[in-house]
């Protein structure tokens, strides 16, 4: 019998492989416990019960028993005159003449102003839940004045409104959009160098020492930490090329700022920190081409380039875009490089272009969860799932676009 | 610095005489210190077909591909000798890869169609090469005669690669002989096929050599002697490169080969 | 034999070659047989020989089958083709070479029934002749010698003049006696018979020859 001449041992090999079954699956439900954590403590802070106190309540502010929020805009603005300083009031009529503000701006203006709603205190989610009755004997004893109301910190003001010093009403327009403009310089830099430096490496390139010696090296960038990045930004584009980064080369610096730290600079050197990643994964992508591929072009008497543009780049082209998205992902996120060139971390006017002073959506956060405060964690965690869901919706659109390029064939 | 490009001259219409399409003048190729074949020299029969068989490793490929520069796509190859076409040496330094490989083209082993349509994967080849002529009818006709038009007339928008490998094969053909070649150099160009699919290719090799001048590798000897006018037979010698044991008919190699290696080699009996 | 990847094949041709001698064997012998009954006057050995006619047809198909069947699935070139090919001609020179045996048995019993026998004057030296050329071209079908298949092709004059020798004498003979017409037919059928063995023993050393060499030429000219 053959069979004596084989110790199948069946059941040890099954064994093996039922341990390493579970082992993977153990390491899969910590990965997605984790996840799950992260998402869980950003949402309870995004959501909960608030005590707001108003330092005039506004029932006091009615004219002739018509309630504050049903009063006209004239009516409004004498209120604001009545509690304002002649300074003050100066000041909001040289942003905009009154006259020609809406009734719902004056109104926010009272409300902001006069009325001053204060949070006194913020609970999370899963507090505003489970322990409502708690809550409410806690604010009666300790603000008499306040109202308990429910606050859902993620709303379209936030998303809407500029920076403001108080948490209540800030928000992160500026942010989302330093963030866009950060990362669009950043792509329209990175995405060309980094898929012409592929393209030379991988097609025209000989094997030389020095051509391996930048491959290495290039392999080692991708590696270096991001705040390195910041540092040669600092030193290169905000202090050296600051004529350029700043826009006074063009005239067009930003009259408030006409320094290098602006979003050019850290579109500049977000690129560079992506760089290394982008031109690996179009590396990857464009050796995946079939050799196959690149003969059949050459025997019918193509040209290299014609060979690349027509054959290579298409066929790469999809496996480009999905190392990229990873690469502009990153870039999305990263804070380290961005502090190091000085964004700015309290913006409240719009980023224009790109010689604009900016914040980014990971700057704001940083800066909110440094606060004491407790209503800056809610905002921060906010904000927080506002970048998830704006790289989210990028890497979405992304990904649609190369599937869209893919399925042509 | 560019050396002034030379031109490789056509053949006039009318001339007959041309006995041969191509030949090999103590041909060497290289790829690093390694020679991969030695000395060649070798007459390619004008609109005949010619096999090149021998063993893995014998240089054949590599033969194949010194006929269109095609090596020189791998690093390190390089080639001494020289290789007449239209009498010229088309490894003149003045002579242009680029147009030799549209004068000698070339069908590799997998089908490889371009993921494009099945029109453009035709058109594509001709319009790089400055093609004036009218494309729809340059289409039809090249893939009329890779006796695929009936199989693709309606589904020209189609991807080339929705074809069987078969018909993805008989497409690369349409591709090659879409930019007007002279030599179509064919590297075992049924070897991912079923016996029916390389049947008919194998016929439509017998068909187009009536036009060109056709050089198969194949490791199927007996598609060798099926399909060819002459045989070459390659082994490696002592340093493993590749030289030319034998050539002649086909009917002669596969009836009474002269040397024992080729007889050994074709009956099966290579050690 | 060089150390052969194609074993099975190998052997295959090698049973083909055995048996393609045994055939010759046993046609020498109806041929060998047929002329020891006339010479001797043994009637019995001579119906022997017509009843081992239809075994060495049997045996002749039995190759000839064996030859389409490896034809048609080992897909031989070169020698192979040659040696198999070659078989396939052989064994119908060899059976009708048995043929030739037995008709000369058949003629030797018809001729017992002839009231007037006659000598058999030059016949037993027209069949030793050809007897002995079948021999070499069996030997040198045997050990592939072509050297030996030559000379059998060059030796076919010899019978032919041999035969003519033959030919002549009964001829000469009949003449003289016209009594002995009908025997002296029947001399002359016999010795074209042998004079055919010659021949055909011709064709199977050509096949030698062309089974070594590729050559096709006609030697018996």
């Amino acid at each position: 019998m053959s069979a004596d001449i084989f110790n199948t041992r069946l059941d040890a090999r099954k064994r093996a492989g039922m341990i390493s079954h579970g082992l993977f699956m153990a390491a899969t439900i910590v990965g997605i416990v984790a996840l799950t954590a992260l998402l869980y403590t950003v949402i309870v802070q995004s959501f909960g019960l608030v005590a707001v106190e108003n330092r005039v309540d506004p029932a006091t502010l009615a004219v002739n028993g018509v309630p504050l929020e049903e009063l006209s805009k004239e009516q409004l603005i004498a209120i604001l005159q009545a509690n304002l300083s002649a300074g003050v009031i100066r000041r909001y009529e040289s942003e905009q003449p009154f006259a020609e503000r809406t009734r719902e701006n004056v109104y926010a203006l009272v409300l902001e102003r006069v009325v001053q709603p204060r949070i006194v205190e913020s609970w999370s989610l899963s507090d505003s839940l489970l322990r409502r009755a708690a809550i409410q004997a806690e604010t009666a004893a300790k603000h008499p004045n306040a109202k308990l109301v429910f606050r859902s910190w993620l709303r379209p003001d936030f998303i809407t409104k500029p920076q403001a010093s108080v948490p209540d009403l800030a928000g992160v327009r500026t942010a989302i959009l330093g963030s866009l403009w950060t990362i669009l310089i950043t792509l329209v830099v990175a995405f060309p160098i980094g898929v012409g430096a592929a393209i030379y490496l991988e097609e025209y390139a000989r094997d030389t020492w020095l051509t391996r010696a930048i491959q290495t090296n290039i392999t080692n960038l991708a590696g270096v930490p991001s705040i390195i990045y910041g540092m040669l930004g600092l030193a290169i584009f905000v202090r050296m090329l600051e004529p350029l980064t700043s826009g006074t080369l063009f005239g067009a610096a930003d009259p408030t700022t006409a320094n290098g730290r602006t979003i050019l600079s850290a579109g500049l050197t977000l690129a560079l920190l992506i760089l290394p990643l982008l031109i690996i994964n179009s590396q990857e992508a464009i050796r995946a081409v079939p050799r196959s591929l690149r003969q059949a072009a050459y025997g019918l008497g193509a040209t290299q380039w014609q060979t690349i543009w027509h054959h290579v780049l298409p066929s790469a082209l999809p496996g480009i875009l999905t190392g990229n998205i990873l690469a502009v992902s990153r870039a999305i996120g990263e804070t380290a490089p961005l502090v190091v060139i000085g964004a700015s971390t309290f913006i409240v006017i719009d980023p224009n272009g790109p010689f604009s002073k900016f914040t980014t959506l990971p700057i704001q956060i940083y800066q909110w969860t440094a606060r004491p405060q407790p209503e800056f964690r809610h905002i921060a965690a906010a904000a927080i799932v506002v970048l998830l869901v704006m790289l989210l919706s990028l890497n979405a659109a992304a990904v649609l676009l190369r599937n869209r390029y893919t399925r042509r064939w | 610095m560019a050396l002034p490009s030379l031109a490789i001259p056509h053949r006039d219409a009318g001339d007959t005489n041309g006995v041969y399409a191509i030949e090999a003048r103590d041909l060497n190729v290289y790829y690093g210190n390694f020679r991969a074949v030695k000395d060649i020299n070798l007459k390619v029969h004008r609109r005949q077909i010619t096999a090149f068989i021998g063993p893995s490793g014998c240089g054949k490929s590599t033969l194949l591909r010194a006929f269109n520069r095609m090596n020189e796509l791998i690093p390190n190859a390089r080639a001494s000798g020289k290789v007449l076409f239209q009498g010229q040496n088309i490894y003149d330094p003045r002579v242009d890869p680029v147009e030799v490989r549209r004068r000698i083209g070339m069908v590799f082993q997998k089908p490889n169609p371009f993921p494009k349509s099945i029109y453009e994967n035709v058109a594509w080849g001709a319009r790089i090469n400055g093609y004036l002529g009218n494309m729809d009818a340059l289409v039809e006709q090249s893939l009329r005669r890779a006796a695929l038009w009936d199989e693709v007339k309606d589904k020209l928008h189609q991807s080339g690669l929705s074809l069987s490998g078969g018909q993805q094969q008989r497409l690369c053909i349409a591709r090659a002989i879409a930019v007007r070649p002279e030599i179509i150099l064919m590297d075992e160009p049924a070897s991912a096929l079923d016996p029916i699919a390389t049947l008919k290719i194998e016929e439509l090799m017998r068909e187009l050599s009536e036009e060109y001048t056709i050089i198969i590798v194949t490791h199927n000897m007996q598609q060798a002697a099926r399909v060819s006018d002459f045989t070459a037979f390659l082994l490696m010698d002592e340093d493993r490169a590749g030289v030319l044991v034998e050539y002649g008919p086909t009917r002669q190699i596969f009836t009474r080969p002269k040397d024992k290696r080729t007889e050994d080699y074709i009956t099966g009996r290579f050690g | 034999m060089p150390t052969s990847t194609r074993a099975h094949f190998d052997k295959a041709l090698q049973r083909l070659h055995e048996s393609v001698l045994q055939l010759g064997s046993r046609a020498r012998r109806a041929v060998a047989n047929g002329l020891a009954a006339l010479t001797d006057g043994d009637a019995e050995l001579a119906r022997e020989v017509i009843a081992t006619d239809v075994e060495i047809n049997r045996l002749r198909y039995d190759i000839e089958f064996e030859c389409y069947s490896l034809l048609a699935t080992e897909q031989p070139v070169a020698g192979d083709m040659r040696t198999i090919v070659a078989a396939l001609t052989v064994v119908g020179d060899l059976e009708r070479i048995a043929d030739h045996g037995k008709k000369v048995a058949r003629t030797y019993l018809r001729l017992l029934t002839d009231p007037r026998p006659m000598d058999l004057g030059e016949i037993p030296t027209l069949g030793a002749l050809s007897l002995s050329m079948l021999d070499r071209a069996l030997a040198a079908f045997a050990t592939h010698d072509v050297a030996t298949a030559e000379a059998v092709c060059r030796s076919d004059d010899q019978a032919d003049a041999q035969y003519k020798r033959t030919f002549n004498a009964i001829v000469a003979a009949m003449v003289e006696d016209p009594q002995r017409i009908s025997a002296g037919t029947h001399l002359l059928q016999i010795a074209h018979e042998l004079e055919r063995v010659a021949d055909r023993a011709t064709n199977v050393a050509e096949r030698v020859i062309y089974t070594v060499t590729g050559e096709l030429i006609e030697l018996n000219i």
